[in-house]
């Protein structure tokens, strides 16, 4: 038994849909048939062929709500009015539905129809384009880190990752929970819970990894690492920052770490983000920064110079690969040191303030930028299933970030860790900021 | 491959983005301003697509896939798909200051003077897009009609004016318009750009001459000016020619003002063999500061000429002068040895001259920018030319084309400058690396790799670099331009050419 249907997800009660086979259906449709075609193409045309059969009044009614949907399908796609519009199926004994988003609908007669319509029976085609994939039913993710084990009801995360309890900037997510044949749509629920100060910009990336690879160690104190003095502060990760003072004018290196072999090795050639979280913004307008990678004392990578705007509480650096080269991968990668460079144009003494280095990963990844802060209990959702990003403000719906990259899929047969990097609304980024996380994912699959 | 794009307003702050699909067709950047041009395809219903022209100079900003900013810089023009044709807005026809140049009316056979009108604006356009300038050029024309053609011109161009264009044929199927964007180095180029800094003179045609060390009563003559900007003097020219044989040198003094007369103190000089000067005519001879001489704007200097031997009657020098006096920068005296004192001419003259004094390619870049620039942040050099030249500008051409002919004498080194427009919106001018510096690297492939031989991230360029192919032997090549299709993520490159 298959289950067919088509309709719309947002007005999902069962009775909303215009079942064409396996339920009880509309007078004067008779039945449907549906082959899904296999294809290599991201976009596929099928067709439902339907056998309608009844009064001139019932044929025609069945006929309006094809036309209705093929109207509305072809709006959602072309204006993006309305809702959009899916096929829907079940074969018996499935728990979930799968979906297909119709992107494009015409309705064709078959042949004879003219005779057959006479006598009470018509034969039509809904010619369709669809996505060649099918996504499930929304299944809640269970998600974990230092807050939580396996949590589908909100799991917290902070804006920072030290060795304090459930002082965690990341959720990880198990690759046992997951039931993928394609990377799976994930929806991010984000939920505001800081008290004081709003949710600005925010980024989020992902490291999804088999067996084989783990999870890298990617935040990294500055006081960690080897060059200017010490600090204490305790709205710093860790208690305390690194104050970086120099006065030259030409490139210098400020600050290095070592990244472990161990570290490198995970790293498998991914590309990482850095950011850094700054203790204490700078006023300085010339101010430009890089990151170097070596090796044994040989330079792998030189990153672009990048602008640090004066003000913010953080500075994001270009991608970079981590190692720099495809290597082989049967022994451990040699560690890497990664230095802090600055550039200024003159000689005066500048001083920049240094809390860590989180090297974002980038496997999944999207910068939101804000165009309207959220406040405490705002949720942030973004839904890589519609492809939407939006915000709900007291129960209501908003379009308050600007996401600057696709949404979020998870890897089939991997586990991932998700990091997140929050800041306000004056584009600081205080560590004690905390979110308040749920994902669902659903099932993609190519082949019913 | 996929990237993202974002309109900011246009004062610079974050928006809501049109709800339109916006697709990257193509990218391109240049060792001249960076990100060069964008072309943008969109997909979206009529009034979604409409609301695009309203956003025409309003910053845009192009990610990759890992959220790294690669092209920056602002939207230019629009075009929606409309039947057959197309429907596009373009800042490019657009004009808000309007001026006339022009040759007034003249006699037959002869030349009218030139003349400019005075700026039309229109406040309400600049407000909102910013000033951009245009000077219409015209011959032998009244003042009124002039006016009239500036104003008229005003009204038409001060907004991006609609144009029905046949065709898109280009456009893939399902778009429904095309965006352009442009690097913001080009808006340097919406102001045009005059200086009469570096020359300063009198060239008129010559009505006299003066002889000078024919008697004791001329043996030296002094000429005034005073610069309106600072100048670092190279070259001073002046019409001199020879009478008979003269066997001393003819030299060439600067010196400050005392009272309304020469110092009598060189700031510098130059001297000139008079066997080498010509016997007939009044060609332009120049007297050549090594050092410069370093004047200051608003003081009075003088141009103190004199021969170096004793006066002859029958070997002398003769300068060319203007006797109906349209200098009004300065006076004229000779020395009367005989007084002795310096002395009015009869009848009174002024000298024909050029002072040219000379500043660093890289510094007039900065300069040029200063004044042409509405939309960066700032300007940074981070090289010296080493190259000096007179920074005199004249004819309104566009502050950034300016700018790229001086950025295109390269440097004393012999090496190209380069001007990139960074994402923070800072004009940052460098020396281009020498070859094997840091060359970059291109596979069989198409794949490019940077000095270190990493993967480059897409939409990364090599522009301004050296490339040279992976594992083989072939020289390297400049790279001046580079364009990347997006939809095939295939890049093509242009290497420097040089000067033709």
């Amino acid at each position: 038994m298959i289950y067919l249907a088509i309709g719309d997800l947002r007005s999902n009660p069962d009775y909303a849909w215009l079942h064409l086979q396996g339920q009880p259906l509309m007078s004067g449709l008779l039945g449907c048939s549906y082959e899904p075609q296999a294809s290599s193409e991201a976009v596929v045309e099928e067709a439902l062929t339907l056998s309608l059969n009844g009064s001139q009044a019932e044929m025609g009614a069945v006929l309006r709500k094809l036309e209705e949907f093929v109207y509305l399908a072809n709006r959602f796609t072309g204006e993006g009015v309305g809702n959009p519009r899916y096929l829907r199926l079940k074969y018996a004994g499935e728990s979930l539905y799968s979906y297909a988003r119709i992107l494009h609908a015409r309705l064709e007669m078959t042949g004879n129809s003219l005779a057959y319509h006479d006598q009470g029976s018509l034969g039509v085609r809904l010619v369709f384009c669809r996505p060649n994939y099918f996504d499930s039913d929304e299944i809640p993710l269970p998600l974990s880190n230092g807050n939580g084990a396996n949590l589908t009801s909100g799991l917290t995360l902070l804006n920072h990752d030290d060795s304090g309890s459930g002082h965690d900037n990341f959720f990880y997510v198990s690759a046992l929970n997951l039931e993928n044949q394609l990377p799976a749509p994930l929806r991010i629920e984000l939920t505001n819970t800081t008290a004081v100060g709003a949710l600005g910009d925010c980024l989020i990336g992902s490291q999804q990894f088999d067996a084989t690879s783990g999870s890298p160690q990617l935040t990294y104190e500055a006081e960690s690492g080897t060059g200017g003095s010490t600090v204490s502060d305790g709205s710093c990760s860790g208690g305390s920052f690194q104050r970086l003072v120099w006065s030259n004018s030409s490139w210098i290196s400020l600050l290095s770490w070592t990244l472990p072999a161990s570290t490198v090795s995970a790293c498998q050639g991914r590309a990482y983000r850095p950011i850094l979280r700054l203790a204490n913004a700078h006023a300085y307008s010339d101010l430009q920064l890089r990151l170097v990678v070596s090796a044994g004392g040989v330079s792998l990578y030189e990153g672009a110079p990048t602008q640090a705007e004066p003000s913010l509480g953080y500075c994001l650096l270009p991608p970079l690969r981590l190692p720099s080269a495809v290597l082989a991968r049967v022994l451990y990668a040699r560690p890497h040191t990664l230095s802090l460079q600055a550039y200024k144009p003159n000689g005066s003494s500048y001083t920049l303030d240094l809390d860590y280095l989180l090297l974002l990963p980038l496997d999944s990844c999207s910068h939101y930028q804000a165009i309207l802060p959220l406040a405490q209990n705002d949720k942030l959702v973004d839904d890589a299933f519609s492809g939407l990003t939006y915000a709900v403000q007291s129960n209501q719906e908003l379009a308050t970030h600007v996401p600057l990259q696709a949404s979020h899929h998870l890897a089939q047969g991997y586990g991932a860790y998700f990091y997140i990097f929050q800041a306000d609304s004056s584009q600081l980024a205080p560590i004690e900021r905390s979110l308040s996380v749920k994902a669902w994912y659903r099932q993609r699959k190519r082949i019913l | 491959m996929s990237y993202r794009v974002t309109f900011e307003s246009l004062n610079f702050a974050r928006t809501s983005q049109p709800q339109v699909d916006l697709q990257v067709h193509s990218l391109s950047w240049s060792i001249y301003g960076g990100a060069e041009r964008a072309v943008i395809d969109a997909r979206g219903s009529g009034s979604d697509l409409a609301d695009l022209f309203e956003r025409l100079r309003a910053p845009l900003c192009i990610y990759n896939r890992y959220g790294s900013p690669v092209w920056w810089g602002y939207l230019n023009e629009v075009s929606l798909r409309m039947g057959v044709g197309r429907l596009t807005r373009s800042l490019d026809e657009m004009a808000n200051r309007l001026a006339v140049r022009y040759r007034y009316l003249a006699p037959v056979d002869q030349l009218g003077e030139v003349r400019q009108t005075d700026w039309a604006d229109d406040p309400a356009s600049q407000a909102h897009y910013g000033i951009k300038e245009r000077v219409l050029r015209r011959d032998c024309i009244s003042e009124s009609y002039a006016e009239q053609l500036r104003d008229l011109g005003l009204a038409v161009q001060a907004n991006p004016q609609a144009r029905f264009e046949p065709g898109h044929a280009d456009w893939p199927e399902g778009v429904s318009a095309r965006l352009v964007g442009l690097g913001w180095a080009h808006t340097l180029d919406w102001r045009s750009y005059q200086t009469s800094a570096g020359l300063i003179g009198n060239a008129p045609a010559q009505n006299g001459s003066q002889a000078i060390g024919a008697s004791t009563t001329s043996l030296r003559m002094a000429a005034s000016f005073t610069p309106g900007v600072d100048l670092s003097v190279r070259d001073v020219d002046l019409r001199l020619r020879r009478e008979g044989n003269p066997a001393d040198s003819i030299q060439l003094q600067l010196q400050a003002d005392a009272g309304g007369l020469p110092s009598g103190s060189a700031l510098g000089s130059s001297s000139l063999a008079g066997s080498s000067l010509a016997q007939e005519s009044y060609p332009w001879v120049r007297f050549n500061f090594d050092p410069v001489v370093s004047l200051s704007a608003g003081m009075t200097y003088w141009l103190v000429v004199q021969r170096s031997g004793s006066a002859s009657s029958s070997a002398y020098y003769l300068l060319g002068v203007d006797e109906s006096l349209t200098f009004e920068g300065g006076g004229l005296r000779l020395y009367n040895q005989t007084l002795p004192a310096w002395v009015l001419r009869s009848p009174n003259a002024d000298l024909l001259f050029r002072v040219l004094s000379v500043r660093q390619t890289s510094e007039q870049v900065l300069d040029v920018f200063m004044a042409a620039n509405q939309f960066l942040r700032g300007a940074e050099s981070q090289a010296a030319s080493g190259i000096e030249t007179p920074p005199y500008q004249q004819g309104g051409r566009g502050g950034w084309t300016v700018m790229r002919d001086l950025l295109r004498l390269g440097t004393v080194n012999q090496r190209l400058l380069i001007a990139r427009v960074s994402q923070g919106r800072t004009l940052r001018i460098a020396e281009q690396a020498a070859q094997g510096e840091r060359d970059h690297f291109v596979d069989e492939a198409g794949q490019f790799y940077d000095q270190f031989g990493n993967r480059m991230m897409p939409g990364d360029t090599v522009v301004g670099e050296w490339l040279r192919e992976r594992g083989g032997l072939a020289a390297a090549a400049f790279i001046e331009q580079a364009e990347l299709d997006a939809g095939s993520g295939r890049v093509s490159v242009r290497a420097v050419k040089g000067e033709e």
